[in-house]
């Protein structure tokens, strides 16, 4: 039976429940993951059964797919335990996310997978998972105030913006002009951009034209480069600190009839970014394993729930692809 | 003594009326706290970062429209744990007093009174009028002949033409009302070997389902109040051997989603929100974008319109709210306030379900802002047209099942060798059964 089935079924049995029972009143009842159910009037099983155990997560934004990949890593090992996530949005509003991580400690999760929107400011909710005993598992973009979590599951991004790097200076070995798109309140696209600014340093062939905020987003990225290409007739690159903010510039590009001859690099590895390096629109990119990132993060969640040491910050390496290796990775998933 | 008992009545009554005058005031300040159900993200399954933007800004505008009312809503919820979230709020009792309805689950909802019936508040406001709405907008939101939700947007289904296929076969894209002949005449063209290794690589069309060919024949196939079947007509048999007719040019080799996003396929049936959201930059660049393309009508059958069924975004109200008339005005507030339909139409990726706003300067320009390419923008006339002549799929609890015993059985007819005409009859048969256990 699916679970549209199930909860179909559940409602009409509730509801009529409710209805015949109480009148205009409606008494709780259990619900298929504990929810908040206060009366039960099942038997008592011989042996008690293992506690399902329930996670919550919540991400900068889930309007980029790479935090979808990462969720589904996440549920592919906790649904496997026969636990569930509840899953959260707060569309880079961080206030948002701190009322988001309050409800979850109120649902009284077993840990929660925290992808915060600014580093920084996540700090009060963090402080609340604390008191409340809940573990914080961060992922992806680390937090400032690490003292305050288990452990930190990220991409090395500071090697992917030395990958960048590397890979442009063989493209354009005497140098020329920078647009770099970054997400200063994200440590992890700091930690991106600050690898290519240092790998520049001393290299007066390198010059940044233009180092503006696009928060990670395609949509904003366009209307951010569509300014800069306003302001400047000579653009060799552009390093976006991920595969959306690399595709909104290709489209401020493209759509002023600019884009050729423009090395255009992300971070990510994303399915749409790797069509875009086979089809020529996009020169590179640094590409993460999201699913592995999710994967390694709920395994290291049930250690930590289990009582055993886990490391504080572990990193998982990131490859460049562009033309030459793209096929490789297939473009159609993540890596 | 007299004065003792004037006294006293002077004090009871002074008492009373500064009670009365307390309790009416404190009534008059009372601010009704209204919950909203909604999800993040968009409901038409496209990208859309600026949700709660939208939610918050109309929200904003209600509450200083409605002083004495406030709207909070819990933020974060998946599209994909919407219906498990709120299943479980109602099944404790705590349903939001106002809530977005998913259309799997509308059926299920109207269907066991989980949803107020809206009729009574519709025919008791003066302020409503029906007439500004499409009816079939309205319609969507029926269960059982009452209007259990009203719709925030809806969505037709259009044709996506590949332009860049049909130019280099030299042919014209269809405008206006094509028809099965022409859709036909052009994918006999275009289907071919065009590498010559002896395997079919470009095809007519990829996705256009046997519904959608019943549809665009004017059929629909349950009454609306899900107790007859109508599988036997003529028009739906005809339809079934158009599918047939279509898949046969493609001998063995069948068109995947891939070869459609790589260019090699004519047409495919889409929600226009799709069209909304992929046609501007800057998401042109993610999809479909290695090829020129546009949208148009769907090609319409012997006995139809070049219309086919038409996608709602509902919202309805808890059938054990405490603030009745509240959670009303939020609901009018939202589908019927124009500058609000306007804002939502901004925002969203759908079209409003009101015709004032759709046939607005406003609404226009948006359209052009979304694709500032004249020969290919899709105007107002021809959506207002595809919504009026679409079908409404009627909503009962046993659809989504009826439709998969019917399905089941249509693939075998479809792709092997089952008689259409007699397996129309068996479904027939076996679903009147099934609606009426």
């Amino acid at each position: 039976m699916s679970n549209k089935k199930i909860i179909a079924l559940l409602l009409v049995v509730a509801f009529a429940f409710s209805v015949a029972a109480c009148g205009t009143s409606t008494k709780p009842v259990s619900t298929p993951d504990g929810g908040n159910a206060s009366s039960s009037d099942s038997a008592q099983p011989s042996e008690p059964a293992k506690k399902a155990r329930k996670f919550g997560a919540t991400y900068m934004t889930m309007n980029n797919p790479f935090f979808g990949a990462l969720n589904d890593g996440i549920k592919s090992v906790v649904e496997a335990n026969g636990d569930s996530v509840v899953t959260l949005d707060p569309n880079l509003d961080q206030a948002k996310q701190i009322s988001q991580i309050e409800d979850l400690i109120a649902q009284k999760v077993d840990a929660i997978f925290v992808n915060p929107v600014d580093w920084k400011g996540i700090k009060p909710a963090l402080e609340a998972a604390q008191k409340a005993g809940i573990p914080i598992i961060n992922v992806d973009a680390p937090v400032y105030d690490e003292d305050l979590v288990a452990t930190i599951i990220a991409s090395d991004n500071y090697s992917a913006g030395k990958l960048v790097f590397e890979d442009a200076v063989k493209r354009l070995p005497n140098g020329g002009n920078v647009v770099l798109l970054e997400h200063p309140t994200a440590k992890s696209a700091i930690d991106r951009t600050q690898a290519f600014k240092d790998a520049i340093k001393d290299k007066p062939e390198w010059v940044i034209v233009a180092n503006q905020t696009s928060d990670g987003q395609l949509e904003k990225a366009m209307p951010v480069m569509e300014n800069i290409l306003q302001a400047h007739k000579d653009i060799d690159l552009v390093y976006g600190l991920n595969d959306p903010t690399a595709m909104g510039a290709f489209a401020a590009l493209q759509a002023a009839n600019r884009d050729e001859g423009v090395l255009i690099y992300g971070v990510d590895g994303a399915p749409d970014a790797k069509k875009a390096i086979k089809e020529g629109n996009m020169t590179a990119t640094a590409a993460q394993s999201p699913k592995g990132i999710g994967v390694t993060a709920a395994e290291t969640a049930y250690k930590i729930l289990n009582g055993e040491q886990v490391e504080k910050l572990i990193l998982v390496p990131v490859t460049l692809i562009d033309a030459s290796n793209v096929d490789e990775f297939g473009l159609d998933g993540w890596q | 003594m007299k004065n003792k008992w004037r006294n006293i009545v002077g004090i009871i009554a002074f008492v009373v009326l500064t009670s009365v005058i307390i309790f009416t005031v404190q009534g008059r300040n009372k601010t009704v706290t209204l919950e909203l159900g909604i999800f993040a993200g968009s409901n038409w399954d496209v990208p859309n970062p600026e949700n709660y933007k939208m939610f918050d800004e109309i929200i904003s505008k209600f509450e200083k429209a409605y002083p004495g009312i406030k709207v909070t809503y819990r933020s974060g919820t998946l599209k994909e744990d919407y219906s498990e979230w709120l299943a479980q709020k109602i099944i404790n009792g705590k349903q939001p007093d106002v809530f977005v309805v998913l259309s799997s689950d509308f059926n299920t909802f109207s269907s066991i009174g989980v949803m107020k019936d809206l009729n009574k508040l519709i025919e008791n406001d003066q302020d409503f009028d029906r007439e500004k709405l499409y009816t079939n907008a309205l319609k969507s939101g029926q269960f059982r002949g009452h209007q259990y939700a009203l719709p925030l947007e809806v969505v037709p289904v259009l044709m996506f033409a590949n332009r860049t296929l049909l130019r280099n076969e030299g042919i014209e894209v269809p405008k206006g009302d094509w028809t099965w002949e022409d859709f036909y005449d052009i994918c006999q063209r275009v289907t071919k070997d065009t590498d010559g290794d002896g395997k079919i690589d470009q095809f007519g069309t990829y996705g256009f389902t046997w519904q959608h060919a019943v549809y665009t024949n004017g059929q629909n196939l349950f009454d609306a109040n899900g107790t007859t079947a109508y599988f036997e007509p003529s028009e739906v048999l005809e339809s079934i051997n158009f599918i047939k007719k279509l898949n046969e040019l493609n001998q063995n080799f069948k068109p995947t989603s891939d070869d459609f996003d790589l260019g090699k396929v004519a047409f495919r049936p889409f929600p226009f929100s799709t069209y909304r959201a992929y046609k501007p930059y800057p998401l042109r660049v993610k999809k479909y974008s290695s090829f020129e393309w546009e949208g148009i009508k769907m090609p319409k059958g012997p006995n139809g319109n070049n219309a086919a069924e038409l996608y709602s975004f509902l919202i309805g109200m808890s059938s054990i709210t405490n603030n009745e008339k509240e959670a009303w005005e939020l609901i009018k507030y939202l589908t019927t306030d124009e500058s609000i339909q306007l804002s939502i139409f901004g925002y969203s990726h759908g079209v409003s379900a009101l015709k004032n706003v759709n046939e607005s300067d406003e609404a226009g320009e948006i359209l052009l802002r979304d694709n500032p390419d004249e020969e290919t923008v899709i105007n107002m006339d021809m959506l207002e047209e595809v919504i009026e002549n679409s079908i409404v799929i009627p909503s009962f609890e046993k659809y989504e099942e009826a439709m998969s015993m019917a399905d089941k059985e249509l693939f075998q007819v479809i792709n092997g060798d089952k008689n259409a005409e007699t397996s129309l009859s068996i479904i027939q048969r076996e679903i009147e059964k099934f609606l009426i256990q």
